[in-house]
């Protein structure tokens, strides 16, 4: 979509959009922006490049900013400086080894389930909608896929500790805000990385059990979007649940009765429908 | 200039142990004496950069994109194949040596592939003391699979994210060295040039992509692991940034060019829809252990998949090639997919399109398991067409997929200019005319970590260790034609896009030098290719300046370099008056219809060195000697 819109630009001597891309097919990471207040334009496992004009009403207004966060700066429209996740890895994210000398890869058995996740961990594409997401600019989700994929396999573990507190002191270094646990990284994330390991790495925080999950439906987006995971009470009248961290509101104001809800993100406010609660 | 590429003599499987004795070593605390550039972070780049600042050499890193994690291997699904042998079904170092040059249709070296297959049991068990997590068994011990052109299981894989995992593999031991300070990293940047002093690659020059400022970057030797050429046909499923540009600057400069009409068209891709389609995307061929290929028996057929009954279905590759069936090799499945479309068998809208069923899979193993196996990459087919494979049968393509040519390259990983080393799919070494699935990752990994960290000792140890400096009248000259050749592309200040080329190029090579080729036709694009680029540079358009953060320019750049390089490969094309693996003559063809090769004239690599933009090309040829795998006509019935 933004190949044609550029290309029409240029045709018409304008300058196209700068926006970053390489894939095309969700997996380098390279893409990423907030469409219509959802990072990667909120559908459920779906980076950017990923999302179709067909998941948009015809006719429909489309708002695309680039990611925000005071650790990414944005270098010309769309196209934003993620080096400091680079620097995040740089501190610790590896096993120690160098080439050569490894023993036979079938000298040491690995459970299959903790391979099986170490490997959803290791399933980040690194895009930063994590960070997007978070009202803290907070890159915990990013740190904790690759301190707990690398945990949970043995020729990670001898290094852990020392991994995760040194990855940790470097996501600050950058300038990424604290968890509050708000999880909104958690439900734009594109390749759906739990959280749960990030609330490990937060030791006051006791990890919760699964919280029940509001499906939203949004009649710009049209697709069903899990748009947030944490639960909302039961409620008599029309209230506010804000989940404002510091910085721009941030929130959903819900009417119990009709079902109907309106979100306000830092870029406006949008209206819908809420379709059921599970 | 008579290629010597260095193949060391006596038993095959002992080369690559005596080459390793004779070369020349550097003493440990010399290495730090000598800067080495690496151009490139995919899995070769990514690998070899770590492997030479772990040994201690001084180590420049570039890549064009924001990171090195993004290099193009990421994207690489199905798996890495090693002859591990640990399923204990018939494999060895020998049989993947024999699987890979017969595969290849008997256009590979076979020293080469050789060292590839030893070194390939060591990349697994490096990977793995990376953390990169490998499917296992229950029993914690790895899992392998089977890939097109193989009866074995060696194909070891991380879900359909094997090259993603692989690449992060690298990128941690990279970002590990960065971390210590052994590796300077320069993301980023494009190579343009690279700079020869006393005929010796001394150095490049780069376009600070941030900034448009031109850079300089002297070294004692230049690794250029910068990735194929696949997009030259505009669709294929590369990455929408890879570019010919670093390996054929590197061309221009004296580095000659192999086989470039080597291009694989893989078999299982989502079809073509739309016409402001950017790009293709793969499906791995691993889908087809357990996906049936299958057309209509009855041409035009239109009922939807599922109301064709079992006796209304063709499943040709099994009828045809009966003990490999549906595994196949990529350019026999591609063909055969091409011929079933010709013939009118096509299904879907556009009809070009044949079907991959996983109906019998799904009734044999369950769903469970067929998603356990294949999850993401349904998902990924369902979210691009809307279509839930697991219900009905997916609809596959063939596509533009990898480049088996590229700068050629003797038994040392060195180009004809000497100290420019090239690896990864940049270079032509190990596949031949035709590259086996799950080869790819390997060959770039044994590169990277196995193979240039001993060579480049053998040339370093003989260059001089000063200190080198990039302010030679050299680097001063480059600089500026690199600089020349940017301001002329900003200043044609046409009326059509880069973009609109490329597609304009993609178009007439997919048609005339694409799945199948004959003489009429590359003569055709012969013709047409200096047109076209005669107009680029009449008539292209690029907004903004080179002074600052511009995307049109650097697509335009590479678009020029597509329009230069797309010559010869036509060229290349038509002078090999033989099939062979990807490249298909409709001239020369068995009785029904499969490649023939004509070993009596053709059993060579084809070097090209540059002349001029437009001039003939002069011709170099490589004899290729096989003395262990004897070329027959490859079957795979
Ligand atoms: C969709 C897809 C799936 C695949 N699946 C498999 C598979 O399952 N198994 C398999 O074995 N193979 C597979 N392949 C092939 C394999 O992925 C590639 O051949 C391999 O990863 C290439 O690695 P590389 O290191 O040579 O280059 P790349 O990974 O392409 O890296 C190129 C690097 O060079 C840099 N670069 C390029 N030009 C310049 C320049 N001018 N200046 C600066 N930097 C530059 C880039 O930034 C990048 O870092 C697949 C390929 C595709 C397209
Ligand atoms: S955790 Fe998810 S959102 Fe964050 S960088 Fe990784 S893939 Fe992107
Ligand atoms: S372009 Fe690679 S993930 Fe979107």
């Amino acid at each position: 979509m933004l190949d044609q819109l550029n290309e029409n630009l240029i045709t018409e001597g304008k300058e196209p959009i700068s926006f970053d891309s390489d894939c095309r097919e969700g997996i380098c990471g390279m893409c990423g922006a907030v469409v219509n207040g959802l990072p990667h334009g909120g559908e459920k496992g779906t980076t950017l490049c990923q999302v179709h004009m067909r998941s948009f009403a015809d006719g429909s207004t489309i708002t695309i900013e680039p990611w925000r966060s005071a650790a990414f700066p944005v270098i010309r429209d769309l196209v934003i400086d993620r080096g400091a996740f680079d620097k995040i890895i740089q501190s610790g994210g590896y096993v120690s080894v160098s080439t050569g000398g490894a023993q036979d890869a079938n000298a040491l058995p690995i459970n299959a389930d903790a391979a099986e996740s170490a490997m959803d961990a290791a399933a980040c594409i690194g895009c930063g909608a994590c960070v997007a997401a978070c009202p803290n600019g907070s890159a915990m989700l990013f740190t904790a896929a690759k301190v707990s994929h690398l945990a949970q396999l043995p020729q990670g573990r001898v290094e852990a500790k020392r991994r995760a507190l040194a990855m940790v002191d470097r996501m600050d270094e950058q300038g990424f805000g604290h968890c509050s646990n708000h999880r909104e990284c958690e439900v734009f994330c594109p390749k759906e990385i739990s959280g749960a390991p990030h609330r490990a790495l937060e030791p006051g925080i006791p990890a919760r059990a699964a919280r029940p999950r509001l499906v939203l439906e949004h009649p710009q987006i049209r697709k069903i979007t899990d748009l947030i995971s944490r639960p909302i009470p039961l409620l008599s009248s029309e209230r506010d649940i804000s989940f404002v961290g510091r910085g721009p509101a941030h929130g959903l104001r819900v009417n119990p009765v009709s079902g109907s809800f309106s979100s306000y993100y830092s870029n406006g406010f949008r209206d819908g429908l809420l379709v059921r609660g599970r | 200039m008579a290629l010597d590429a260095k193949i060391p003599g006596g038993p095959i499987e002992t080369r690559w142990d005596r080459h390793r004795f004779d070369l020349k070593l550097v003493n440990p605390a010399n290495k730090r004496k000598y800067r080495i550039i690496v151009v490139g972070t995919g899995l070769a780049g990514a690998s070899v950069a770590a492997s030479l600042a772990e040994l201690g050499y001084e180590v420049l890193n570039f890549c064009f994109q924001d990171s090195p994690r993004r290099a193009h291997s990421i994207a690489a699904q199905g798996g890495i194949n090693a002859a591990k042998n640990y399923p204990n079904d018939g494999d060895s170092i020998y049989r993947l040596f024999y699987d890979t040059v017969k595969g290849g249709d008997y256009r590979a070296r076979e020293s080469n592939v050789y060292r590839l297959a030893q070194i390939s049991g060591n990349i697994i068990d490096q990977c793995v003391a990376q953390g990169v997590p490998f499917a296992r068994e229950y029993s914690g011990l790895l899992a392998n699979r089977s890939f097109g052109g193989a009866q074995v299981s060696r194909t070891f894989y991380a879900r359909g994210q094997t090259g993603q995992q692989l690449l992060l593999g690298a990128y941690s031991a990279l970002s590990r060295q960065i971390e210590a300070g052994k590796v300077k990293m320069f993301p980023r940047r494009e190579m343009l040039d690279v700079v020869l002093a006393d005929g010796h690659a001394r150095g490049i020059i780069c376009r600070n992509l941030l900034t448009g400022a031109y850079e300089k970057y002297a070294a004692h030797a230049v690794v250029l692991a910068t990735g194929g050429y696949g997009n030259v046909f505009f669709l294929s499923t590369n990455a929408v940034g890879s570019n010919v540009t670093a390996t054929w600057r590197a061309h221009k400069r004296g580095a000659f060019f192999a086989n470039p009409c080597y291009t694989q068209i893989h078999p299982t891709c989502i079809p073509v829809h739309g016409e402001g389609q950017s790009k293709l995307t793969l499906m791995s061929e691993s889908l087809r252990n357990d996906g049936r290929v299958w057309v209509p028996r009855r041409q035009g057929d239109t009922r939807a998949a599922n109301d064709i009954p079992e006796a209304e279905r063709n499943y040709y590759l099994e009828e045809r090639y009966p003990s490999f069936g549906n595994l196949v090799p990529r350019d026999v499945a591609s063909r055969a997919a091409k011929k079933m479309c010709d013939e009118g068998f096509g299904v879907g809208e556009t009809r070009l399109a044949v079907y991959l069923d996983f109906r019998d899979a799904i009734k044999r193993d369950g769903r469970a398991t067929i998603e356990k196996k294949y999850g993401n990459l349904f998902q990924m087919y369902e979210k691009i067409t809307g279509e839930d494979p697991y219900t009905m049968p997916m609809r596959i393509f063939p596509a533009s997929h990898y480049a088996m040519g590229g700068l050629w390259v003797d038994y040392n990983l060195m180009s004809t200019v000497p100290g420019l080393f090239v690896l990864g799919e940049a270079n032509f070494s190990d596949h031949g005319a035709n590259r086996l699935g799950a080869s790819a990752l390997m060959q770039g990994l044994a590169d990277g970590y196995f193979v240039i960290p001993y060579t480049i000792g053998g040339y370093l140890a003989a260059a001089t260790s000063k200190p080198v400096s990039d302010d030679g009248r050299e680097f001063g000259e480059t600089m500026a034609e690199v600089e020349a050749r940017v301001h002329k592309i900003l200043a044609v200040n046409g009326k059509r896009t880069a973009r609109d080329f490329h597609k304009e190029l993609g178009k007439l090579l997919w048609d005339h030098c694409g799945m199948a080729r004959n003489a009429n036709g590359l003569k055709k694009a012969l013709v047409r290719i200096p047109e076209i680029r005669a107009e680029f540079w009449e008539n292209v358009r690029v907004t903004g300046t080179g002074e600052e953060f511009n995307q049109e320019l650097e697509r335009a750049g590479r678009v020029a370099d597509f329009l230069e390089f797309g010559e010869l490969l036509v060229r290349d094309a038509l002078h090999r008056e033989e099939s062979c693996g990807g490249h298909f003559r409709e001239e020369h063809q068995t009785p029904d219809n499969e490649a023939k090769r004509d070993d009596e004239h053709f059993s060579y690599a084809a070097a090209w060195e540059f002349q001029g933009v437009g001039a003939e090309p002069t011709l170099h040829k490589e004899p290729l000697a096989f003395e262990y795998v004897k070329p027959t006509q490859r079957s795979y019935k």
